[in-house]
């Protein structure tokens, strides 16, 4: 067997010298546990990892709980609020509805309607929309319903289904089982 | 000294050339996907991604389950290198997903229960990586990282099925065999498997570089010490 002191010193990553004779006369080699060696930098490690852990977890935590726990209400539920709804910044989900598009790309001015099974919304985006954003696919999009019942959204995000499908495969998984999932909330 | 070849190579250099293979097969033979176009490609690289990470996770839970146990510093060893990969997985999977929700979705984040989980999950590993550098000693070490990782694991079953629990997201789904056309099956377990002998063969190194360091440490402490069963420092066979 290699005795260990000889292989660390073949390891140029390992960031403590082995044993020094400084070292070892140190006060620290009477608790060898507690004196590792470059302490001052660990510390330094540690305190920026907590500090980035905590920041990240207030924002996680923040972030999250501002929106509650679903994610999107579908056009049927934000309809039922009625004028409870106006103004409201939400997230609507659902399937961009069949010859609705409409794109004037010299304005980037794109309307388009949102629908489930029971309610249509009409959607005011002005971005230049995902590639995948075509009729039939999933959206959602982040914004509120004005009074004359149109969302304007200033974020528009394509929900796409679990199909990977080549070109010439058969596409198995439709639209209904599609919308289901938009529709379904874990019941 | 002539150094010694150690055997996990070869679990190593199989995983490259897997990797190698799989990933030429994605991106040059098989065809573009319907609607997703060429940059769909990427799909071969992140849900083997996340597959592994949350297998290495399991493994590292068993192993922290184990290391409680035995106390044996392999084992904190080997635990240590497998949260480190699953780490480094978690990390990748998330960028991959940010990437490729970009041109996608149509954003780099939102807060999508699947993408919260998955961001929780790479922070709570990465605290029990952070918990671990402030133990005192190799036994302490050995027993907060197998704790923290038990509490981190909680995690990864919610990442796998939040995506049922709370289908409403923008994450798609499970996919299944049947959801994928069988031309990219082969492409797709090459690099799953690929990814998985590649997270062995790091756990392995990174666990032999743990125990070494140990051994540095033992003997930067006192020279002709020894670690006893439990990763303490033992000279002349009395405990510290």
């Amino acid at each position: 067997m290699t005795r260990p002191d000889e292989q660390a010193e073949t390891l140029p990553w390992a960031g403590a010298p082995v044993a020094s004779q400084e070292q070892f006369l140190s006060p620290e080699a009477d608790h060898p546990n507690q004196g590792k060696p470059a302490q001052g930098k660990g510390k330094l490690f540690v305190a920026v990892a907590l500090i980035v852990a905590a920041a990240s977890l207030t924002w996680l935590v923040v972030g999250g709980v501002e929106q509650n726990l679903v994610y999107y209400l579908t056009p049927s539920e934000l309809t039922a609020k009625g004028d409870d709804a106006i103004g409201a910044n939400v997230r609507l989900g659902g399937m961009v509805a069949k010859d609705s598009i409409r794109w004037r790309p010299e304005e980037t001015e794109l309307k388009f309607k949102v629908k489930d099974h029971g309610a249509e919304i009409e959607v005011h985006a002005s971005s230049i929309p995902p590639e995948m954003f075509r009729e039939g696919i999933g959206v959602i999009v982040e914004g509120s319903i004005g009074s004359d019942g149109i969302f304007q959204t200033r974020r528009l995000m394509v929900r796409h289904s679990n199909e990977y499908k080549a070109p010439g495969d058969q596409e198995t998984v439709d639209l209904d089982y599609m919308s289901q999932t938009l529709e379904d909330n874990g019941t | 000294m002539k150094r010694a070849f150690d055997k996990e190579h070869i679990i190593g250099v199989i995983g490259l050339l897997m990797l190698a293979y799989g990933c030429w097969k994605a991106l040059f033979v098989v065809p573009a996907m319907n609607h997703f176009g060429e940059v769909g490609r990427i799909f071969f690289m992140h849900v083997p991604t996340a597959w592994n990470a949350l297998l290495i996770l399991t493994g590292s839970f068993i192993l922290a389950i184990g290391a409680l146990f035995n106390r044996k510093p392999s084992w904190d060893a080997a635990l240590t290198g497998s949260v480190e990969v699953g780490v480094l997985y978690t990390a990748l999977l998330v960028v991959q997903g940010s990437i490729w929700a970009r041109p996608t979705f149509g954003i780099w984040w939102t807060w999508d229960p699947r993408l919260i989980t998955a961001a929780i999950l790479l922070i709570a590993f990465a605290g029990v990586l952070s918990a671990r550098s402030f133990a005192n000693n190799q036994g302490q070490r050995l027993r907060w990282t197998a704790v923290a990782t038990i509490v981190a694991y909680i995690d990864v079953p919610i990442v796998y099925f939040i995506v049922k629990w709370l289908p409403r997201g923008i994450h798609q789904p499970h996919s299944f065999p049947s959801t994928v056309s069988t031309d990219y099956h082969l492409a797709l377990r090459f690099n799953a498997i690929a990814m998985l002998l590649l997270g062995i063969w790091m756990t392995f190194r990174r666990a032999r570089w743990i125990l070494q360091q140990n051994a540095a440490t033992a003997m930067s402490a006192a020279p002709g010490a020894a670690l006893d069963a439990e990763g303490r420092t033992m000279v002349a066979g009395v405990e510290e």
